[in-house]
C-alpha cells in the first residue's frame, strides 16, 4: 500500500480556511487505498490561533493517521508567567529577537522555528513507514523544509500545493520577495524539483509560470471547492418580514471595507422599506483567544447593532448549511484582489443564494462567479455609495428569487464541488507517483504532462 | 469566591467585557473588578462588574500604603516623588500604568486577593506582569475571554484546582463549563 506524508498544518479540528482542502485531499488519496501520515498541530494550538470546530473531524477517512506534534505560536501565548521581563516590558525587541531567531532557522517570520520539529517528523515518520509521497501544503512555507529534507536524504518525491502563493502578495499582487533573497533561492532550490506545484486559481498559477518557466508545465490550479451542506426549502419571502443578509468566514476584511459597507446598509435601509425590516449576520471566528472580541471588525459591528446588524459568533461545519438556509442573501465581502479568490466564494455558490459581491471589481472571485444567476456583480469601486446600490439590487433580487431559482444555482455551483476540483489532480499524481490510481474525470486545469 | 481582575488602558469593548463578566458569574462565581485608567464616564456602568476602579498616581503612598509625616518612610518619598513625577512624564505606554499601579491601594489589595489578573489589551501587558511577580498564585493572562479559558481548565476533572474552584462557585455555577 503506498503512503503519504501530508504535511497539513491546519488539518481537523483546526477551524482555518484551508481545512477543508486539507482533509479532502487526505480523504482522496485514502479512498485510492494509501496510507496517509498527516502532520499538524496539537488541538491547544489551534484554540490560540483559529479556534476548533471537532464536527470535522468525523469527516476523515479512517486509514488517515494524524500526528500532532506539540508546537505552536510562542506570539500568540495568552499565559502571562511564561513571558520573560523583556517580553512584558519591550514587546517590540523581544519580538524582533524572536524574528530574528525564526529567520536563522529558516526565512519564514513566526514558523520558521518549527523547521527541526518538521523535519524531524518526517524523518521519524519515513522511517517507520517508508513514504512514496509527500505533499507539503503552505502557509505554513517552513512545511517545504521537511519536504525538502526526505527528497535530499531519501529521493521521496513532492508536491507543493501553494494554494496562495509564497513569492506573491495575494492582497496588493507584488512579488513578496526577489529570486536572491534566502526565500526566494528556497523556493527556487524545492520548486525544481517538485513532482507539482498547485495553485488555487489561475492568476497565481500564471504568476508561478512566468517565474519559472522552465517548471511551468508542472504548475496546476487545484482550486478549493465547496463541500456539500444540506440546504432546507425556504418557498416566497413575505416582504413584511424583511430580509436576511449573511456574511460567514473569517474577519480577513479590511476595516476600511467593513465601514463602508456598514454605512452602504445605514443608508440602504433608508431607501428601501424592505431593508428598514431586515437584519444583517456575521458569523465566523472574529478573533481567536487573546484577540477574541477585541478586534476593531467585532467592535464595529457590535456597534452597528442599533441598524440590524449583529454577530452570531462561529458555526460548527456540520451547520453551516442551516446558517446559510436561514439567510435571503449571502454578502460576499473579500479582502485583495486579482490573486484572491477565497474558499468561502465557492461556499457562496453551493449555498443557490442571491450573492451581493463586497469586493474589488478586479477580483480572482469574479471568474468563478461569472455565470451565477443571482449574483450582483461588485461595483467598479467599493465604497458607502455604491454599497447602497448593491445593497437595494440584492433585497430586490431576494424577493423575487424561488426554491427553484435557488435549485437552478446550486445547480450550476455543482462543477465547483471540492470533490469535482480536486480529485483529478489527486488521481494525476497518485498515477504519477505509481500509487493505485486509474485515470479518472478531468485532467486538472493546468495541462498534462 | 473565585476573584478576576481586568486591568485596561483603553476604552474595552463594552459587550465583550458585559459578556464575559457574566460568564464568569454564572459558570464559575466569581467576581469581576475593572481598573481603568481613563475617565469612569468614559465608560458604561455594567451589570456584571462589581466594581470600576480609575488608577490614579498615589504619591503620598509608598507600596499602596499610606506614610506617616516624619518617619523614615515619609523623608524617602520627600525624596522619591520629584524623581517619581519625572519617571511618569517620561514613561512609555507600557511602564506608566504599571508606574501608577504600584502605588494604588485598590489595585495592590485587589491584585493580591485575585485568582485571575487579566491584561485585557497589550498595553497592560507589563502591568500584570509585575502583579503577577506580587501575587505568584494568580493567574495572569491577557485577553478577555482567557480568564474563562483558565477557570474552565481549573475545575475541570484532573486539575489540581478543580476542588477549590468548585467550592467557591455559586449555586448558578452548575452550567456546563465547556467555553
Amino acid at each position: 500500500m503506498p503512503h503519504l506524508i501530508h504535511l497539513a498544518i491546519g488539518f481537523p479540528p483546526a477551524a482555518k480556511s484551508s481545512t477543508f482542502r486539507l482533509r479532502e485531499t487526505a480523504n482522496l488519496f485514502a479512498e485510492l487505498g494509501w496510507d496517509v501520515s498527516v502532520i499538524t498541530l496539537h488541538e491547544e494550538a489551534w484554540m490560540r490561533e483559529s479556534g476548533i470546530d471537532r464536527s470535522l473531524s468525523a469527516g476523515v477517512h479512517p486509514n488517515v493517521d494524524v500526528i500532532e506534534l506539540p508546537i505552536g505560536r510562542t506570539d500568540l501565548e495568552p499565559n502571562i508567567r511564561t513571558y520573560s521581563k523583556l517580553r512584558a516590558r519591550h514587546p517590540k525587541r523581544w519580538q524582533a529577537q524572536e524574528r530574528r531567531r525564526e529567520l536563522a532557522i529558516f526565512p519564514e517570520p513566526v514558523f520558521g522555528s518549527w523547521r527541526p520539529a518538521l523535519e524531524e517528523a518526517v524523518t521519524s515518520i519515513h522511517a517507520r513507514k517508508p513514504a512514496d509521497l509527500v505533499i507539503a501544503s503552505s502557509a505554513p512555507y517552513t512545511t517545504l523544509a521537511a519536504a525538502w529534507k526526505l527528497w535530499e536524504d531519501h529521493r521521496v518525491p513532492y508536491v507543493v500545493d501553494f494554494r496562495d502563493g509564497w513569492s506573491i502578495n495575494v492582497l496588493n499582487g507584488r512579488e513578496a520577495f526577489p529570486l536572491d533573497s534566502p526565500a526566494g533561492q528556497w523556493e527556487h532550490k524545492v520548486i525544481g524539483h517538485a513532482e507539482a506545484l498547485w495553485t488555487v486559481n489561475r492568476p497565481i498559477q500564471q504568476w508561478y509560470q512566468e517565474r519559472y518557466p522552465e517548471r511551468a508545465d508542472r504548475v496546476r490550479v487545484v482550486r478549493n471547492g465547496f463541500d456539500p451542506m444540506p440546504m432546507a426549502t425556504r418557498g416566497d419571502r413575505d416582504p413584511d418580514l424583511g430580509l436576511t443578509f449573511g456574511y460567514i468566514g473569517t474577519a480577513s476584511f479590511s476595516a476600511a471595507q467593513l465601514k463602508a459597507l456598514l454605512a452602504g446598509w445605514r443608508a440602504a435601509r433608508e431607501i428601501e422599506p424592505v431593508l428598514a425590516r431586515s437584519t444583517l449576520e456575521f458569523r465566523g471566528h472574529f478573533g481567536i483567544s487573546m484577540g477574541r472580541g477585541m478586534t476593531t471588525v467585532a467592535r464595529m459591528i457590535h456597534e452597528a447593532e442599533d441598524d440590524g446588524v449583529f454577530y452570531g459568533g462561529p458555526v460548527p461545519k456540520a451547520e453551516v448549511g442551516e446558517v446559510y438556509s436561514g439567510w435571503d442573501a449571502g454578502v460576499l465581502l473579500l479582502a485583495g484582489g486579482t490573486y484572491v479568490t477565497s474558499g468561502k466564494v465557492y461556499e457562496y455558490l453551493a449555498s443557490g443564494l442571491p450573492i451581493m459581491s463586497a469586493h474589488a471589481a478586479e477580483h480572482a472571485a469574479v471568474e468563478v462567479l461569472e455565470g451565477y444567476p443571482l449574483w450582483v456583480p461588485p461595483p467598479p469601486e467599493w465604497s458607502a455609495e455604491n454599497a447602497v446600490v448593491s445593497f437595494v439590487k440584492t433585497a430586490r433580487m431576494a424577493l423575487t428569487t424561488t426554491d427553484d431559482d435557488r435549485r437552478k444555482a446550486r445547480e450550476h455551483a455543482e462543477q465547483y464541488s471540492r470533490r469535482a476540483v480536486m480529485e483529478p489532480a489527486v488521481r494525476e499524481i497518485a498515477a504519477l507517483v505509481g500509487g493505485q490510481s486509474q485515470p479518472h474525470g478531468t485532467a486538472s486545469e493546468g495541462g498534462a504532462r | 469566591m473565585t476573584e478576576v481582575l481586568f486591568i485596561t488602558t483603553e476604552r474595552p469593548p463594552l459587550h465583550t467585557l458585559d459578556d464575559v463578566a457574566e460568564t464568569l458569574r454564572t459558570r464559575h462565581g466569581a467576581v469581576s473588578r475593572l481598573a481603568i485608567f481613563f475617565d469612569p464616564e468614559d465608560i458604561a456602568d455594567s451589570l456584571h462588574l462589581e466594581e470600576i476602579h480609575r488608577v490614579q498616581v498615589h504619591l503620598s503612598q509608598l507600596g499602596g500604603k499610606p506614610v506617616r509625616r516624619f518617619t523614615p518612610r515619609w523623608f524617602w518619598l520627600l525624596v522619591r516623588n520629584p524623581l517619581a513625577r519625572m519617571r511618569l512624564r517620561r514613561a512609555d505606554k507600557i511602564l506608566r500604568p504599571w508606574l501608577m499601579v504600584k502605588n494604588d491601594p485598590w489595585v495592590r489589595r485587589r491584585a493580591a486577593d485575585a485568582d485571575v489578573i487579566v491584561a485585557v489589551d497589550a498595553n497592560a501587558v507589563y502591568c500584570v506582569w509585575e502583579l503577577a511577580q506580587i501575587n505568584t498564585t494568580a493567574h495572569a493572562v491577557r485577553g478577555l475571554y482567557e480568564s474563562l479559558e483558565v477557570l474552565t481548565k481549573d475545575e475541570s476533572p484532573g486539575s489540581g484546582r478543580a476542588e477549590v474552584a468548585g467550592s467557591a462557585a455559586s449555586a448558578e455555577s452548575s452550567a456546563p463549563i465547556a467555553e
